[in-house]
């Protein structure tokens, strides 16, 4: 469905996307993860075909990706995007009239959920709002693949959860790729099937979410029994205090001698050893 | 194709307030004018003795300024409309078919008014005529409805200079553009056998004694600039 094939983009001399291959096969919901300006917005960008790649080929749906021939299959409309000063019926009219796929029913039973007021012009809307008035009009169109781009950005807990729901059910009653990329990483967990990790415009890991669960895992024990241990593990990070040690490993898993106790790690906790907290090693 | 054009170009109508509340404002301020005007003239029965030889634009040319606000505008909507989930390729029809049902509705609205209000308002007012683009540039001369084509067919090929010279200014060709028609101005004009092609130039797409050779002239060089348009989306970032 998707491939990056050593994809570099630049902005000027900024390097936002480094030589990126990836490949989404099939339907699900991906999570796009990276701290602030690793370049995920810019990845995004680009499947949709709204900027051009400095160097190497995107092909979706079989096309490649150019800023001339942006792919039909592909929705992506950035949450802090601008929208004209409209009715919030009327903007979702004027979508469903330029948008080819787009679910009026769903997208008017979004609003009523989510007690959007129809009538109100959207810069009378309040910030959080706003990302949720372009999250439906992003999540009604049932194109092939849907891009998400801090698509809960502004939201209270509730509405947080009242998305990933409806989120589940705009893919279960139209099932397509859609990538969300989001801070919100433990809310995001509980819904998305793979994970995308980049940090620094470079690709860390692409992984099913079922495989993190198996693989990633939190030793802890004294230092001199997990010490040892660390040889031949991948350790992603390891925290230290006194004689205790909590170690972040990524690998296989492995049966913990007595005194060593094996913990899941939850995904927050592998994304920031991955990309560089403060234990990292 | 066409339903979405249509409704970019209905999107970039409902989103043309500032232009059509300055409009509004040059319409109602020229109007009262004219009313004051007509009140004190019929109020001292002077018959206009004092006004003699007094001209203004006509009221329709103002209309104009409606298409000159809405080409400086309508660009700054293309990000807008690719928010909405529309295509480059609906924003640029979409506004080719704004711009073509504007500046046919303003040539309308000016010839009905130079043929019904200015004629009033030179009878008891301006006696001195008024400055319409229709009878200054001849086309009125052709019949209204040949006039209409005219003055149709020069706004549309300057709704689309003005929404391609908009659209460019964030690239470098786009200042490019800028300077080149600043030089040639500046340097044609001073210079007798440049000024004489920038004569030709003006006589073709204004001035031509053959309506159907200025028509054709303007459509034509209207769809040449407005092409370039496609170049200018397929390279902006959205």
């Amino acid at each position: 469905m998707i491939e990056f094939t050593d994809v570099i983009k630049k902005y000027g001399s900024t390097t936002a996307i480094d030589r990126i291959s990836l490949k989404i096969p099939e339907q699900g919901i991906y999570c796009l993860l990276g701290r602030n300006g690793a370049g995920k917005t810019t990845l995004m960008k680009l499947i949709a075909g709204h900027i051009a790649v400095t160097k190497g080929k995107i092909i979706v749906d079989g096309k490649t990706v150019s800023t001339s021939r942006m792919p039909e299959c592909v929705n992506f409309i950035d949450s802090g995007s601008v929208q004209f000063n409209m009715r919030v019926s009327d903007l979702i009219d004027t979508a469903a009239a330029l948008q080819d796929d787009f679910d009026r029913d769903f997208a008017r039973e979004m609003t009523e959920r989510f007690e959007l007021n129809p009538r109100k012009k959207f810069k009378q809307l309040s910030f959080g709002m706003k990302t949720m008035l372009t999250t439906i009009i992003s999540l009604s169109n049932n194109s092939k693949v849907i891009l998400l781009d801090e698509p809960t950005l502004g939201f209270d807990a509730i509405m947080r959860d009242q998305f990933n729901t409806l989120l589940l059910e705009s893919y279960q009653a139209h099932p397509r790729v859609i990538i969300v990329s989001t801070h919100l990483i433990d809310d995001i967990a509980k819904i998305t099937e793979r994970l995308i990790i980049i940090n620094n415009g470079k690709m860390l890991i692409e992984t099913g979410i079922d495989d993190l669960d198996e693989k990633a895992y939190t030793l802890s024990g004294s230092l001199s029994a997990i010490t040892p241990l660390l040889d031949g593990l991948n350790c992603i990070g390891k925290t230290t205090m006194g004689s205790v040690m909590a170690a972040h490993i990524y690998g296989e898993r492995i049966t913990p001698p007595d005194g060593v106790t094996i913990d899941r790690m939850s995904l927050q906790d592998f994304f920031i050893n991955m990309v560089g907290g403060k234990g990292n090693v | 194709m066409f339903n979405k054009s249509l409704v970019v170009a209905k999107t970039n109508y409902r989103n043309m307030k500032l232009a059509c509340i300055l409009t509004a404002i040059v319409l109602g301020v020229t109007l009262i004018q004219d009313i004051i005007m007509l009140m004190l003239g019929s109020a001292n029965g002077s018959s206009y003795r004092g006004i003699e030889g007094n001209m203004n634009v006509s009221f329709g040319n103002y209309f104009i300024l409606l298409i000159i606000l809405s080409a400086a505008f309508i660009p700054g909507n293309f990000r807008k409309m690719m928010n909405l989930g529309g295509k480059r390729a609906d924003f640029f029809n979409g506004c080719a078919l704004a711009y073509a049902i504007m500046t046919a509705a303003v040539s309308l609205v000016c010839v009905v008014l130079y043929l019904t209000y200015d004629k009033f308002m030179v009878s008891v007012l301006y006696n001195g005529g008024t400055l319409d683009v229709l009878y200054w540039f001849g086309w009125i001369d052709n019949g209204a409805v040949i006039a209409f084509f005219q003055m149709f067919a020069f706004l549309f090929l300057f709704a689309a200079f003005v929404h391609t010279l908009i659209s460019a200014q964030d690239k470098w060709y786009g200042w490019v553009a800028d300077i080149l028609i600043i030089a040639v101005i500046s340097v044609f004009t001073p210079i007798a056998p440049l000024r004489a092609s920038l004569v030709w130039f003006f006589n073709l797409i204004i001035f031509n004694s053959n309506a159907f050779v200025q028509i054709a002239a303007c459509l034509i060089l209207a769809v040449v600039i407005y092409s370039l348009n496609k170049l200018i989306l397929a390279r902006k970032a959205i």
